[in-house]
């Protein structure tokens, strides 16, 4: 069989497998396998690429992110701070249509800045918000699927993990990968605010919630004092993580290890948190952990069994025999971003696509720090979409109502997902959004 | 007649832009063509699996050995625990800043020694080349620093094995990514960091540390070029006999293109707003001399372990004297 | 999911072993939970120390690579049970509700899928571990900070291990369902 042959054959079967309701990470890893042994022609090869994934994968620094910034989410969810924040969203939303959802992507956009990861970002506020939105009648799809939307604010505004990986493969510096991010995930943030006007005014039944809010129905107004202590834990967490990344004190694992710390601190402070729920949350935290990068390790398996088939080399030649122009080539690159999304990881897409597309980038004279926020966003998508989305298994894995399912979460998603491949496409046509504010500060 | 088709997948965790790497593309893969095409019995169609397809970084001589690829650049630096003997230029600092001559050498020693490419055999990798993707080591500080005395209480990141020249200077290691230099020196929580100077480039590293203290410790040989025995042993001769022809002129070409390269990056280093500061002879021989004699410790250790390390040192340092190297500390005579 | 080796809603005892077996689950997620708290201390008293006393822990990186394979592996079985480890139930719930034996036997071969495939883990990680016991691989520099593979290799085997019996302790749960169905 054929590079070729081998990648077509093992999407048809991954995606038949999950459907059928296999562990989605058992059918990466199993039909990786089978790739591997055809390919190669050898069981002992195939068997390799197993044990060499498992041992290699998650084995940096760089993973630990996902534990420590899951600790100190659940940490804050236990002790309530995301609630907190969320309460203070809810104020300044509360008189407009979907506004619960609008402040699930604010608070998300804060939480972002103290996280590296969407799946923190989604395990986080699918605790906080879906309850609280679900409390008010927004539907179900729609509570989860702000939630899966807005999470990856988390790996769009810095910290994050994608950059950073971006950044290796790249070879550009973490720093300025960092510095533009800002604006476009302010922007991305902004664009979904927007979106949820829009859905709210056109297809209300989406939505659902309450469609008018008078003084008698909505609760008090808080004053300031009530604000300020509200938000006053959060903002020393934000200070700590963010200003230990922005000074260089912390590597984002350190703000996160620092930040588990600190959210554990208020919990005893404000005798939020018993021993039961200091326990509840180092299993939840393990649990989720062990999930996540279980999965990273199979979508790795798949990466590799690819990578042995030769199809990433053949992709280039291809490519390189199109002779297309920069606009010929976002094209592409961004159906493929998309269809790969589908089913590969993000990570694991950053590390395949990125090297088959950068030389062309470089020839028709893209900016490389521009490219790789396009190819953060582009493979974020594919955290939301079916049938491997990790945001959105991130969700079902931390929900406890069994009677939200993955296709609610996936179908409530797909505007969001849809969001973002227009704020892609303005990135691609004004690459100022991305590069303008780095270009300013040197 | 068509000729004969061979696959090979070659692999690497580092991307193209990364010296071997880029080299490997544009001067092994297509010589190796070339000289296969002038007698047209074989062709090699590759698979070219770099930026960590199938095996990353720190993996890539456990993924060959398992045949998950069939020729490879493995950073043998970070395999001190299962090929200790590639460590030489590690072990002997100030002693060589010519990687062409170092990498030639170590090749040399592998004749010399074939304890050195056993332990490849172990692994079921046939090593054609150890070769050096750096012109010399220097440090990159945020404040000016001139000698060894400077450094007393300096947090100054490293990779990992050179760590070991800091012994004795009194400045606290960081061993830690190149990729987080940047930052950590913009912002000071390092307050120098020791590379190669077109890597410090690369990674804008000038943004951070406006001094480059250029000690001239020396070139080190941290990667090998090697190939899965089962698919060397599947190769006909006559392909075999191209790969080694080439792996040589590969070395040389690749070690030749880090000198070019480094003078390019000294030069932008200054562009960019940076000072060069060199640093003294008199300072050098005093570092050299404040080191534990390390490249000793080394070949005992590797003695202890039935392997031949001083035999292996002595006959280092006789080359390298025999060249005319600019030597500080003659590692073998203490 | 039938709630393995735990309880079984009073239709059935589980047998020592199971209940063993149980505790073993339980104990290896609770070492993993706890290995969390040490990962995030470790972190912190490296931070501090790095930039309040200038002494920063030599070897820090590999120990969090250490820890990241040890919290996974230890906990991964009780993802398992729980029913953390993602999948898409639709279908399963779909057949479930129209047909009950179709949807035991989906349930029995999915379980099925998984257990052979951690035997495939496994018969490529045994001989990982036994190549870094035998010539004492290590991770770290020699003279600055080494710590041996083999430990990390051998947490791998077992996590993997487990995971692979409480596959089919689930699949052995689903087969007495099909058994007898009401
Ligand atoms: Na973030
Ligand atoms: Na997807």
């Amino acid at each position: 069989m054929s590079g070729v042959e081998v990648g077509i054959a093992s999407v048809i079967i991954i995606l038949f497998l999950i459907y059928a309701g296999i562990h989605v990470a058992i059918a990466l890893g199993l039909v990786s396998f089978i790739g591997v042994w055809i390919s190669r022609d050898s069981i002992d090869i195939a068997i390799s690429l197993l044990a060499a994934a498992t041992h290699d994968t998650i084995a940096h620094a760089v993973f630990a992110n996902i534990p420590l910034f899951a600790l100190m989410g659940i940490v804050s969810a236990e002790i309530g701070l995301g609630g907190d924040i969320y309460k203070v969203a809810h104020q300044f939303f509360r008189r407009i249509r979907g506004g619960l959802g609008m402040a699930t992507v604010a608070a998300n956009a804060m939480f972002a800045s103290i996280t590296g990861s969407s799946i923190a970002s989604a395990s986080v506020f699918t605790r906080i918000a879906v309850p609280e939105m679900r409390r008010f009648g927004y539907t179900r799809q729609f509570s989860v699927g702000v939630v899966a939307g807005s999470s990856v604010l988390g790996m769009l505004i810095p910290p994050s993990s994608m950059l950073i990986i971006y950044a290796i493969v790249a070879e550009q510096s973490v720093g300025h990968m960092f510095v533009a991010g800002f604006i476009p995930g302010i922007l991305l943030a902004t664009a979904f605010v927007c979106g949820i006007v829009v859905i709210s005014y056109a297809v209300p039944k989406f939505i659902g919630g309450p469609t008018v809010l008078s003084d008698d129905d909505a609760e008090p107004m808080m004053g300031l004092g009530e604000i300020n202590k509200l938000l006053t834990p959060v903002l020393f967490l934000v200070v700590l993580v963010l200003g230990g990344i922005y000074t260089g004190w912390f590597s984002p694992e350190e703000a996160g290890a620092a930040g588990s710390a600190g959210a554990l601190a208020i919990g005893i402070l404000k005798r939020r948190l018993t021993w039961q729920g200091f326990w509840r949350v180092l299993v939840e935290t393990g649990q989720i952990t062990a999930a996540i990068l279980f999965l990273i390790i199979a979508a790795s398996m798949y990466s590799r069994m690819l990578g042995i088939a030769a199809l990433p080399t053949l992709f280039s030649e291809w490519l390189t025999s199109l002779n297309l122009g920069m606009t010929g080539l976002m094209v592409i690159y961004v159906v493929l971003m998309v269809l790969l999304g589908t089913i590969i990881e993000t990570a694991s897409i950053i590390l395949i696509v990125v090297p088959l597309f950068l030389n062309s980038v470089e020839i028709l004279g893209g900016d490389i720090v521009w490219f790789g926020i396009v190819t953060v966003i582009g493979a974020e998508i594919g955290l939301l979409t079916p049938p491997l989305g990790i945001s959105c298994y991130t969700i079902k894995s931390t929900i406890r109502d069994p009677s939200i399912t993955l296709a609610h979460i996936f179908y409530g998603a797909f505007p969001f997902a849809f969001i973002m491949l227009l704020v892609l496409i303005l990135i691609i046509a004004y690459p100022w959004l991305s590069i303008g504010l780095l270009q300013t500060l040197s | 007649s068509a000729p004969e088709i061979i696959k090979l997948t070659a692999v690497d965790g580092y991307p193209p832009k990364a010296l071997q790497v880029q080299t490997f593309i544009e001067f092994f893969i297509p010589e190796v063509d070339k000289r296969l095409a002038k007698s047209g019995k074989y062709k090699i169609r590759w698979n070219q699996a770099f930026s960590g397809q199938i095996v990353k970084v720190k993996h890539v001589l456990t993924g060959m050995q398992k045949g998950l690829g069939d020729i490879g650049t493995v950073t043998s630096v970070f395999h001190q625990d299962k090929v200790p003997m590639q460590a030489i230029a590690y072990v002997t600092p100030f002693v060589t800043a010519d990687p062409v001559l170092l990498s030639r050498t170590v090749d040399g020693l592998a004749e010399q020694f074939p304890a050195m490419k056993k332990a490849w055999l172990k692994y079921n990798q046939v090593l054609l080349t150890s070769y050096s993707v750096i012109d010399s080591y220097n440090l990159f500080f945020r404040e000016k620093v001139t000698k060894v005395e400077d450094f007393k209480g300096k947090k100054i990141a490293g990779a990992g094995i050179n760590m070991r020249w800091l012994t004795g200077t009194g400045a606290t290691p960081v061993i830690g990514s190149m990729v987080h230099y940047y930052n950590k020196l913009k912002t000071g929580a390092i307050d120098g960091s020791m590379l190669w100077t077109d890597a410090a480039v690369k990674f804008k590293l000038v943004e951070g540390a406006k001094y480059l203290l250029k000690a001239d410790i020396g070139t080190a040989n941290s990667k090998a070029l090697t190939m899965n025995l089962d698919a060397y042993k599947r190769l006909p001769e006559a392909v075999r006999n191209v790969i080694h022809d080439v792996s040589r002129e590969y070395r040389d070409y690749t070690a030749s293109a880090a000198m070019s390269k480094a003078g390019k990056a000294f030069e932008s280093y200054k562009k960019k707003g940076g000072t060069i500061i060199q640093m003294s002879q008199a300072a050098r021989v005093h570092w050299a001399n404040t080191m534990p004699n390390i490249a000793k410790d080394w070949a005992s250790g590797l003695d202890k372990k039935g392997l031949p390390g001083t035999k292996m040192l002595t006959a280092y340092m006789n080359k390298m004297r025999a060249a005319n190297q600019p030597i500080i500390r003659q590692w073998d005579k203490e | 999911m039938p709630d393995s080796g735990t309880s079984d809603g009073g239709e059935r005892i589980p047998s020592a072993p199971l209940r063993l077996f149980a505790s073993l689950v339980g104990g290896m997620n609770a070492a993993g939970s706890c290995w969390i708290v040490v990962l995030m201390i470790l972190i912190n008293v490296e931070a501090i120390g790095r930039s309040a006393f200038n002494k920063p822990i030599i070897g820090v990186i590999e120990m969090i690579e250490i820890s990241i394979i040890g919290i996974v592996f230890l906990q991964l079985a009780d993802s398992l049970r729980r029913g953390v480890l993602t999948r898409s139930d639709g279908l399963f719930n779909q057949l479930l509700k129209k047909n009950i034996v179709a949807g035991y036997l989906l349930a029995v071969l999915t379980y099925a899928i998984g257990a052979v495939f951690m035997g495939l883990v496994i018969w490529g990680s045994v001989p990982y571990l036994i190549d870094a016991w035998k010539n004492n691989y290590y991770i770290g520099v020699e003279g600055m900070f080494t710590a041996p593979v083999w430990p990390i290799a051998l947490i791998i085997v077992i996590g993997v291990a487990v995971t692979m019996v409480q596959f089919i302790i689930i699949l052995a749960d689903y087969c007495r369902l099909l058994n007898s169905p009401d």
